[in-house]
């Protein structure tokens, strides 16, 4: 889960149980690890200005990672499985609701978490582009999911066009395109870009 | 434009004008350029590497860029120059507004099929080239954007929802031309080109 705000420990002896301090511990550690990289980008962070922003022991970011790519790839990984559940839960709560009342209740969620999140946004659509050869692969699975959802739901409201999973990985795409450039230039407002996304892929699905 | 072989120079004496010579030498660096990053990435590619690839001397290096960063930056301008050339030429094909935005797509993607090697330079490094790299490709689809802007508008939309379907419309094919060239498959970016003729490329567009 991706944490808000990351938990203190209390210092000093604690009876806690290990395994729930090594949790805690590694959801600091994502926290700053996005933080580093919205302030520095993936490039020009290290561990060591990780470990700053944690407020943690060297030691202690060894035993649970080997690296920044590897603390980096999983607060990406945390923080889409978390967007996914949200968008998977609105299309449930959604269910009875025709396929286009979905896809808005699914874009609002998706772009609900990104703007509560500005600096894991960052971290999940920009500098995952910038994380080498696994994390092209990372998004391009985040991406095949999302396309997913869409090619279901494009099915199902057109099903007498034969809008296969290449059309619907370029409306996804495209979708992407807008809202990297909402991030890249630090628009706050992404639940207005969510509305106008929808529109316009909503008049593809009522034709 | 782009250019699409490198030019030899005839070793020993030669009557070429200094300022071609290093003209050809910056055109033979920026095609080494392409290659190299799109087999290392840019971020691992050094100027080191520029040299042997291109087998020019460090000095003539450092007399056309300052670093690494201007050198990627001059080769993403020649390549989006040409991409933005042959879309807008194709842009004039079509009989009408759809078929000239899908004509105009299909020209990038021949693109890609045709240098791959600078295509994937182009659309896929610059996203891992840091904020100068993003910006610079930001600025391809933009200006991309604004050409379509007319025939977008042909179908229907208008004021600012205008920009931003351009830009989902371009960033979907991106989007898929982006994974096929960071693997360099070409026999797929060939296929992608044909697909393009299918797509509901311009949600508007889809009856």
């Amino acid at each position: 889960m991706w944490d808000q705000a990351a938990t203190k420990l209390p210092a000093g002896p604690h009876g806690l149980d290990p395994a729930l301090v090594a949790r805690v511990q590694r959801e600091r550690i994502l926290d700053a690890t996005a933080r580093a990289v919205a302030d520095l980008g993936y490039q020009d962070v290290t561990v060591a200005k990780i470990l700053d922003r944690a407020r943690i022991s060297k030691l202690t970011f060894y035993e649970l990672f080997d690296n920044k790519e590897q603390a980096f790839l999983a607060a990406y990984d945390d923080a889409v499985a978390q967007a996914l559940r949200r968008v998977e839960r609105a299309c449930a709560a959604e269910a009875l609701a025709p396929p286009a009342q979905r896809l808005e209740a699914a874009v609002d969620a998706l772009l609900g978490f990104l703007a509560e999140e500005p600096e894991v946004a960052r971290l999940c659509v920009i500098e995952v582009l910038a994380a080498g050869p696994t994390g092209r692969q990372r998004r391009a699975a985040t991406m095949d999911r999302l396309a997913d959802l869409m090619a279901a739901l494009l099915a199902e409201a057109r099903p007498d066009r034969d809008l296969g999973p290449i059309a619907a990985r370029a409306l996804v795409g495209g979708a992407e395109e807008v809202l990297f450039t909402a991030i890249e230039r630090g628009e706050s407002d992404l639940t207005a870009l969510a509305a106008e996304i929808a529109a316009t892929q909503l008049r593809l699905i009522d034709g | 434009m782009w250019p699409r072989a490198d030019v030899k120079l005839i070793a020993g004496p030669h009557d070429m004008p200094p300022a071609e010579v290093l003209e050809v030498q910056r055109q033979r660096l920026l095609r080494a350029l392409t290659r190299m990053v799109t087999r290392k990435g840019y971020a691992a590619t050094t100027v080191r590497d520029l040299l042997g690839e291109s087998g020019l001397s460090r000095r003539t290096y450092y007399d056309l860029y300052v670093d690494k960063e201007a050198c990627y930056l001059d080769a993403f301008a020649l390549i989006a120059a040409e991409i933005e050339g042959r879309a807008t030429a194709a842009l004039e094909e079509g009989e009408d507004p759809e078929e000239r935005i899908r004509s105009a797509l299909r020209a990038v993607a021949t693109f890609c099929v045709q240098e791959p090697d600078a295509a994937c330079a182009c659309l896929v490094e610059s996203l891992a080239a840091g904020q100068p790299g993003r910006d610079a490709r930001s600025d391809l689809i933009g200006r991309l954007a604004d050409a379509f802007a007319p025939d977008i508008e042909a179908l229907g939309a208008s004021g600012p929802s205008t920009a931003i379907l351009a830009r989902a419309t371009i960033g979907g094919v991106f989007e898929l031309l982006y994974g096929p060239l960071a693997r360099r498959d070409v026999e797929r970016l060939a296929d992608l080109r044909d697909e393009i003729g299918d797509l509901p490329l311009v949600p508007l567009a889809a009856r």
